[in-house]
């Protein structure tokens, strides 16, 4: 088989161009043998608590130690690992935020599951969700909703109405806009539940309380919708053309038949005479006719209908449009009446009208496709 | 067991309307229903209620005319309801249709049979000028009978032995052309320069260029040297994806046999069948399963008609994927911030409540399923960095194809820049700082101890983040 890769030479070039990969970041360092051996037994031994534990492993894993090694020599899972050294900077950036002592104390022993959700907050923010975890008393999973809600707040334009910058609004005004939306009113009601669990501001309370008075969304029989329908499309709305019966009448009976007048947002048709209309979507070629006037005629009586089998059409003819083009067709007075016919240049007899277009009738494949309101695959 | 039911009263051919069997504002839907939200747009005169019952009765027991055979059950039990009915806001001729469908309608673990039902059918009527799924609730009872992604994100990690960070992707280009040997090397440098995956691309199934055994077992060369080198875990997302089932599985089979850890299958063109077959398998193998969705844009990318990403996804972590695309909010494939995390969160989290701000029509719990990594891809690049980390947190997959194999240097710098540009993101977050106003002073601080960072954000601009709002109640 040809080989239509370029060789291996442009690979090659980029092999040779390998550096050294993954540079060593400017703060790793080195630990001595006894020093990781200490650091290890620490950890084996379990001495200390937890943000020890993960400024321990930060230190042996930027000395080269591995998780999966750190694991066998401790029993620490490198899941564990990961999660202590991600809290225990968490926990470093809260004291630096100005934590309360009652804080610091409350998760320097436990709780390195719930800090280290709050690593995708800032440091203030950090202090704010690790107080209200503790005054609340919040496992894990309530902790990652609170972080996930207090960021949301965060990214907001600008404070909701009535909501402080606190760490307990953000979370009540995340379930404040949950309850906002709810029509059961049992999920509704656990909803305010949960963010008058955690509201702080007094304003924010009475938004919040202010939904178990809302009584918007009780269930009752709704009224029919009304049957709206807003118009899309510049087709949708037809146009009446006056019908001149046929072609075998004479160009001032062909100029006779009047243009309907039309006004309003709908279009409204004031018609004015005897005689036919016939109603065609408004297709922009039907309204960009300045005189049109439709006239049913054969298929025979049109030019190139040689070889075609005959039926009923609809020309559309634009008599406000008399100018010759080469690439229309134009209606002329002939001796038997009206005609139809292609001008390879400007004639010398007047134009009736261009031909704007001709309508054939719909082609029936299946005749129960008409009779039907629906129509699926069974 | 089927129920039967005697009616007194005679059978009456013809056509009824729909609503006045199917529209049922009174009725309040079970918590072991299945109920969707549908965007209807209705022609011209139909009536909202009319379309919207047409809709439950052409998706559960209707058809266009009463038959005889309709007294031999319990229509009452087995019928789809239209319970409700809004007009959608800021649209003209729209409708949200919500519709609950007993679960005895449902093949228990079949992804397949529930859109066949629910979206097989119902988008042919001449009364509706278009259709739209919005979204799915998933009741638990119905939810417990899928076993859903052979592992998950927790499982996964500890599999691959990583925590903490985003993992880090790329697509190998360009897509079709490349020999099995060059394609190789290509991984290998990706893998040996920091990335923990790379991919092949969703059309690389077994071409003539390049058969599967053939890049099968150059990129498990590729892997083995990779994490020989540089004592980590590496994979190629091998695309297992084939014109029939045997010939998949023959496929996953080998990439078993070889060590490699994970496959790759393109869920959308080879259908919830294979799909949730290769998820069982690959439960059954220990290997992960990487899921690519081409085709979706089909149904997925009109306004008012076809069904919304979400109930993909849904759909998808059912049937079962370790990993899923998702768009990136970012870059090339730049989607809308609050829909698009709306739904990475139907994929990783356990409980979702309704908010209609991001999309969510309904309340969904996941009663404890394994949950899905969102894969963000397409047109990104290290600037993109700080933005991705801040918005897809750390259980995502980020894949850099251009912006890995685009590096001026080749790819193992490319796949370098990416990876420290990663892991200083991740640090400085951690450490507190704001990566949405200070993530490009992060990535100059890097790129001045890694040559690799800084080729590359010479190379690409530098982009200003800026979030929009995300309130839109």
């Amino acid at each position: 088989m040809t080989r239509h890769d370029k060789s291996d030479t442009l690979v090659n070039d980029h092999l040779s161009n390998l550096v050294q990969l993954m540079p060593e970041q400017p703060q790793s360092a080195s630990l001595s043998q006894q020093q990781a051996s200490e650091l290890l037994q620490t950890l084996r031994q379990k001495e200390g608590n937890w943000v020890e534990w993960g400024k321990s492993c930060q230190q042996l894993q930027k000395a080269g130690y591995d998780n999966q090694t750190i694991f066998e020599e401790t029993g620490l899972q490198p899941v564990h690992q990961n999660q202590v050294i991600v809290a225990a900077q968490v926990y470093e950036s809260i004291i630096q935020a100005g934590a309360s002592e009652e804080v610091k104390t409350y998760f320097a022993q436990k709780g390195s599951d719930i800090i280290y959700e709050f690593r995708i907050l800032p440091p203030n923010k950090r202090v704010e969700a690790a107080t209200l975890a503790m005054d609340k008393q919040l496992a894990q999973a309530d902790a990652h909703e609170i972080a996930k809600a207090i960021k949301d707040f965060s990214e907001l334009n600008s404070l909701p109405e009535r909501f402080t910058d606190c760490a307990g609004d953000a979370v009540a005004y995340k379930y404040w806009k949950l309850a906002r939306g709810k029509k059961d009113l049992q999920a509704r009601s656990r909803l305010i539940a949960q963010g008058l669990r955690y509201v702080a501001s007094e304003t924010a309370r009475e938004k919040i309380e202010n939904l178990l008075s809302d009584f918007t969304v009780v269930p009752e029989t709704p009224a029919p919708t009304l049957p709206l329908y807003r118009l899309e499309q510049e087709d949708e709305l037809p146009r009446i053309l006056p019908v001149v019966p046929s072609l075998d009448i004479s160009a001032s009976q062909f100029q006779s038949y009047s243009q309907p007048q039309q006004q309003g947002t709908f279009r409204f048709n004031k018609l004015s005479g005897e005689g036919e209309w016939v109603a065609l979507p408004g297709w922009q070629t039907i309204w960009a006719a300045a005189d049109p006037v439709a006239i049913p005629c054969q298929r025979e009586q049109l030019p190139k209908s040689e070889s075609l089998a005959n039926e009923p059409v609809l020309v559309v003819v634009d008599r406000g449009d008399r100018q010759w083009y080469l690439h229309s067709y134009f209606l002329i007075e002939q001796e038997n009446g009206l005609g139809i016919q292609w001008f390879e240049q400007a004639p010398n007899q007047p134009l009736l009208g261009r031909v704007v277009l001709i309508l054939r009738p719909k082609r029936v494949v299946d005749e129960g496709a008409i009779a039907q309101s629906w129509q699926y695959e069974e | 067991m089927v129920q039967t039911q005697q009616s007194a009263s005679s059978f009456q051919a013809g056509v009824a309307d729909y609503a006045l069997s199917y529209y049922t504002p009174d009725y309040t839907p079970k918590d072991t229903d299945i109920l969707a939200a549908f965007r209807v747009t209705p022609q011209p005169g139909v009536p909202a209620e009319e379309a919207g019952a047409a809709v439950a009765a052409e998706s559960s027991t209707g058809t266009w005319t009463t038959v005889w055979t309709d007294h031999l059950t319990d229509i009452e039990r087995y019928k789809g309801r239209c319970y409700e009915i809004e007009e959608v806001p800021g649209e003209d001729n729209q409708y949200f249709v919500f519709v609950a469908y007993p679960m005895d309608l449902f093949e228990e673990g079949s992804v397949t049979n529930l859109l066949t039902s629910i979206v097989g059918n119902v988008f042919g009527f001449k009364a509706l000028r278009a259709l739209r799924l919005e979204d799915l609730r998933i009741p638990v009872a119905y939810l417990k009978s899928f076993q859903g992604p052979p592992h998950g994100i927790t499982v996964e990690r500890d599999k691959l032995n990583k925590y903490g960070r985003p993992l880090l992707g790329c697509t190998l280009k360009p897509k079709l052309g490349l020999s099995a040997k060059n394609y190789g090397r290509a991984a290998y440098e990706c893998l040996r320069g920091g990335l923990d995956f790379t991919k092949d691309d969703e059309n690389v199934n077994s071409q003539p260029f390049m058969r599967w055994r053939d890049r099968y077992l150059f990129v498990a060369e590729a892997i083995n040297k990779a994490q020989a080198e540089t004592n980590e875990i590496k994979g190629h997302y091998l695309n297992v994806t084939a014109p029939t089932c045997e010939e998949m599985l023959k496929r996953a089979e080998f990439a078993k046999e070889l060590g490699m850890p994970i496959i790759m299958h393109d869920f959308f063109t080879g259908g919830f069948t294979a799909n949730t077959t290769l998820s069982k398998w690959c439960r059954d193998n220990g290997m992960l399963l990487h899921v690519h969705r081409a085709m979706h844009a089909v149904v997925d990318r009109q306004k008012n008609h076809g069904m919304h990403f979400r109930t993909l996804a849904k759909c998808l972590r059912m049937s079962g994927g370790d990993h899923l695309h998702a768009g990136t909010v970012v870059g090339k494939l730049e989607g809308d911030r609050a829909l698009t995390l709306g739904f990475v969160d139907l994929m990783r989290e356990d409980h979702i409540e309704e908010d209609r701000s991001r999309g969510i029509f309904f309340t969904q719990d996941w009663a404890s399923m394994p949950s899905v990594m969102p894969v963000a891809s397409g047109g990104i690049h290290v600037w993109h960095m700080p933005a991705l980390v801040d918005i897809f947190g750390d259980d995502s997959c980020l894949q850099f194809g251009g912006g890995t194999l685009g590096h001026p240097w080749g790819n193992a710098p490319g796949a370098t820049a990416n990876r420290v540009a990663l892991e200083a993101c991740v640090q400085a977050r951690n450490e507190g700082r704001n990566l949405a106003r200070e993530g490009n002073e992060v990535l100059k601080e890097a790129a001045r101890w890694s040559p690799e960072l800084k080729e590359a954000t010479e190379l690409w601009e530098e982009i200003k983040f800026e979030y929009d709002t995300v309130d839109t109640l």
